[in-house]
């Protein structure tokens, strides 16, 4: 087994533990605000938050596996640290952005909610 | 009690808001659109006070529990009936915004024929006449979303 194997099973290990944590923390925060969205359709809410870990996991897993091929040959300890913290921040960087993206999406479903449910924004100067 | 229907006494012999009327009724809403002429015998029988509000200088918007909006006032609930533009509603009703909004809403009412000339605007009115209307009793209705 040489270095470059070293790094492979390191990367693989890390970016996939790294993913699942992001999953899950975004399956155990993001369910309250599904709830609210859904207007307390608890059913419905860990469905559309399964649904969407589901989403997550295979998005992730699969750029992971795509950038797991090294172009130069790894040399040393010290190739094994620079090769993995390189992958490893593009993986993370990655993970950072698709985090985001599902918080837009639970915000934008959130205040889609709140739309639909808001009084008329000027009183009404006259009853009849 | 939620607000269920929207009636919005509009002018129809004026090319511009009958422009706005066919716009408003092809936009998703939350609630049932209606749009009666302000000068009928129906907008008389849904709101009789309708002539002593001067519905003719300012658009007047009626719910189905008899809130009445007049001006500016009355666009934001326009505005606020439509799926695309609830957000924007908000936006307008702030009264920094308002007070713009009225002066705006002053100007186009006061000047919507010539507007409606300028952009070369039909009204309903003569389209009825030419039988090519799509409102056979005087009001156009269009469904709430969902």
């Amino acid at each position: 087994m040489n270095e470059t194997v070293i790094s492979y099973g390191l990367y693989l290990v890390i970016a996939i533990a790294m993913t699942i944590w992001v999953a899950k923390t975004l399956h155990k925060s993001g369910r309250i605000f599904l709830v609210e969205c859904f207007r307390g359709n608890q059913e419905l809410a860990d469905s559309v938050n399964h649904l969407l870990v589901v989403g997550f996991y295979l998005v992730n897993i699969g750029f992971v596996s795509l950038y797991l091929k090294t172009d130069t040959e790894v040399i040393g300890a010290q190739g094994v640290f620079e090769g993995l913290s390189g992958k490893m921040g593009v993986v993370l960087l990655m993970l950072g952005g698709m985090h985001f993206f599902n918080l837009y999406v639970f915000t934008k479903m959130r205040r889609r909610a709140a739309l639909a449910q808001m009084a008329p924004p000027i009183p009404p100067m006259a009853q009849v | 009690m939620i607000m269920q229907t929207l009636t919005v006494f509009y002018d129809a012999h004026c090319g511009l808001c009958s422009r706005f009327r066919r716009w408003m009724q092809d936009q998703p809403s939350y609630v049932r659109l209606e749009f009666v002429p302000y000068d009928s015998a129906l907008a008389k029988e849904r709101c009789p006070q309708i002539g002593s509000l001067r519905a003719d200088e300012e658009i007047v918007v009626m719910s189905d529990e008899g809130s009445l909006w007049q001006g500016a006032a009355a666009w934001v609930t326009c505005l606020w009936a439509l799926c695309e533009y609830r957000e924007w509603s908000a936006r307008l009703a702030h009264p920094t915004m308002q007070a713009m909004a009225r002066r705006v809403v002053h100007w186009v009412s006061g000047n919507r024929i010539r507007l409606s000339g300028l952009l070369r605007l039909t009204p309903d009115e003569l389209q009825r006449e030419a039988n090519v209307g799509s409102c056979e009793d005087g009001a156009c209705r269009v469904d709430a979303e969902g």
